[in-house]
């Protein structure tokens, strides 16, 4: 409960949890239909293969974006604000973990739904580790004070996404599990690292260990 | 209660002015309470430590003291000294009467006359 | 008297800018004025006292209790707000009732409401919703002014509150202050900075001058204008008084300056004469003086 309100506090006057959710409802229908009704057809199950990694991608960037502008002067959200609340420590921590939460069991929720029609378990599992990087680099990106590096770290990010989502579609069917088990191990353990650092770094928010 | 903010007196001093001339009056009686400091200042419109310095004026004065907790209170006037004070007022008052005579011609006799008149109405 | 703030060996160094070292109090149960020029360090200490940033070196003490501007209990009572953009851009006045009732104690939601529309706020958290970026400075201050006065706090710490507001606002501005004093009748206090005193005068008691980083004066305003005098002279004999002058400005017709007032009588020996400052020819003569000083 706490977790929730503090995420909350970070993360009010948007609407994009809900446009996000659409979004994926507008997938799941589609993907429902090709799998129940429709003819196989090529464009629309790619269409629906794509959107599965990359809503999840938008859902981690979106839940830790509050806390992540909330770190940036020049952002204009507010940094002031909420460096100035009692306890502004441990609500950004609680904010933070509250972001990866809630990333990871939408992530696995959209696995789950997408389960049902899509027909590539990789497919799946490459969305869920997409997720997973991503939520890594926010965690990594939200002490960064200069908003413009960040959003040059996201967009690297994107960009190598796109690579190795382009690179696993090409060959889709012949990767080897071994691969597949160690892209997991290696992801796992970023993201632990990341989460372990954001958290404890708490006092970066606060400026405490600002640099002179 | 009135202040003229652009003036040579210090407001504090208009207000204790104010205040004394009320409490030799018997507008505001011994025992009363004066309104608080920062009631005074919220009502005049002016900064809080100008009501508190014409407090303290009038404190020093004797005219009112202080009651922890409560405010100030107005003091017991010592009705030798508020008559002394009176008639000080009085005798400035007539002085400027008589100059005022003076400047436009009018006799001592014609300045008497004019008293009984006024006394008389 | 008691000090609602006291600050010793404070310190805070950000690149080539240091503030301090600061040691001064600042007096409960009146409304205490940060003057100084753009760049003197006004709103690092103001933020210092929020822990929106942190010192270098040396305390805050708070209410002469703890000197720790993490504490909870201490943020509790402080409102603080700060120049502009307070409130991230996207906010709306609803969002601001849940971070205030999510973040503090002591927020009341029908008070915001009402001095809402006492300030004229246009977007209103019981009418139309519009967020922060669609509003003007001025609105956006009067909506953040009005969220930090419905809580219940025992000082204020306000930067530039009177800045982006107009005359009429800014006089109401003064009645919130005297009514928050009032209310607390000796145990609440203000801080707030400005860079134009003129038209908060009268809801001054104490000031504190700074200049490049220090302390330049500090006391309760009343006494400041006690001792320094305004003098103006002719032409002819500023040569003279230039020696008792702090500062001055002169031109072939007069001369203006502002010194102590124990030098009263040697500048009406030269034919010059005084007056008494109001707060705002007070703070042009000492940061002018503290300009030429520096």
């Amino acid at each position: 409960m706490k977790i929730l309100r503090s995420y909350k506090l970070f993360s009010f006057g948007n609407r994009r949890h809900i446009i996000l959710a659409a979004w994926f409802a507008v997938v799941a229908a589609c993907g429902f239909t090709l799998k129940n009704i429709a003819a196989f057809e090529d464009f629309l199950s790619g269409f629906v293969g794509v959107q599965h990694m990359v809503i999840p991608c938008v859902l981690s960037c979106i839940a830790l974006n509050g806390t992540m502008l909330a770190n940036s002067a020049n952002a204009g959200f507010g940094y002031k604000f909420f460096r100035s609340l009692p306890n502004a420590e441990k609500h950004f921590r609680r904010a933070v973990l509250g972001g990866n939460i809630i990333s990871l069991l939408g992530t696995a929720f959209i696995a789950v739904v997408g389960s049902f029609y899509l027909e590539s378990t990789l497919m799946l599992m490459f969305s869920v580790v997409l997720s997973v990087v991503f939520l890594s680099i926010m965690n990594f990106v939200q002490y960064i004070e200069n908003y413009v590096v960040k959003l040059v770290l996201l967009m690297m990010t994107i960009g190598f996404a796109g690579g190795i989502v382009g690179f696993f579609g090409e060959r889709e069917f012949t990767v080897p599990n071994a691969v597949v088990l160690y892209t997991l191990v290696i992801c796992a353990a970023v993201y632990a690292v990341s989460l372990v650092y954001v958290l404890t770094n708490s006092k970066k928010f606060t400026g405490k260990e600002q640099k002179k | 209660m009135k202040i003229v903010q652009n003036s040579d007196v210090p407001i504090y001093k208009q207000i204790a002015a104010q205040f004394k001339e009320k409490i030799m009056s018997g507008e505001i009686s011994e025992g009363d309470f004066l309104p608080s400091i920062r009631g005074l200042a919220r009502d005049l419109k002016i900064s809080v430590i100008t009501t508190m310095k014409a407090y303290e004026l009038m404190t020093e004065e004797g005219l009112i003291s202080a009651v922890q907790g409560k405010g100030y209170v107005v003091n017991p006037q010592d009705t030798e000294m508020v008559r002394e004070q009176h008639l000080r007022l009085l005798e400035q008052h007539l002085q400027n009467a008589m100059e005022a005579a003076r400047l436009c011609g009018i006799s001592r006799e014609e300045l008497v006359k004019m008293i009984d008149v006024l006394y008389e109405v | 008297m008691e000090d609602i703030i006291s600050v010793s060996g404070l310190k805070k160094i950000y690149g080539k800018f240091t503030l301090g070292e600061l040691n001064f109090g600042i007096p409960k149960g009146f409304s205490t004025a940060l003057i100084g020029a753009n760049g003197a360090g006004k709103t690092t200490l103001i933020d210092l006292m929020c822990g929106v940033i942190h010192a270098s070196a040396g305390k805050i003490n708070y209410f002469g209790e703890s000197d720790d501007p993490d504490s909870p209990e201490i943020r509790e009572r402080v409102g603080y707000c700060a120049a502009s953009g307070f409130f991230p851009t996207n906010w709306k006045p609803k969002n601001i009732v849940s971070s205030f009732e999510i973040a503090y104690k002591n927020f009341d939601r029908e008070k915001f409401v009402r001095i809402c529309d006492e300030l004229g706020v246009d977007s209103h958290p019981a009418k139309k919703q519009l967020p922060m970026y669609k509003l003007s400075d001025g609105n956006r201050m009067r909506t953040a002014l009005a969220a930090v006065f419905a809580r219940e706090t025992d000082v204020l710490i306000l930067d530039e509150p009177g800045s982006s507001l107009d005359p009429l606002m800014r006089d109401r501005l003064c009645d919130k202050f005297r009514e928050y004093l009032d209310r607390g009748d000796g145990e609440k206090s203000i801080i707030f900075s400005t860079h134009n005193i003129a038209d908060m005068e009268n809801a001054t008691d104490y000031a504190v001058f700074m200049d490049n980083g220090k302390i330049l004066e500090t006391g309760f305003v009343d006494d400041l204008k006690e001792k320094y005098i305004i003098a103006r002279g002719d032409p002819e004999n500023f040569p003279a008084a230039k020696e008792l002058l702090l500062s001055y400005s002169a031109n072939s017709s007069t001369f203006e300056g502002l010194a102590k007032a124990e030098n009263s009588d040697k500048l009406k020996a030269l034919g010059a004469v005084t007056e008494r400052p109001t707060l705002q020819t007070l703070s042009v003569g000492l940061l002018k003086y503290a300009e030429g000083k520096r």
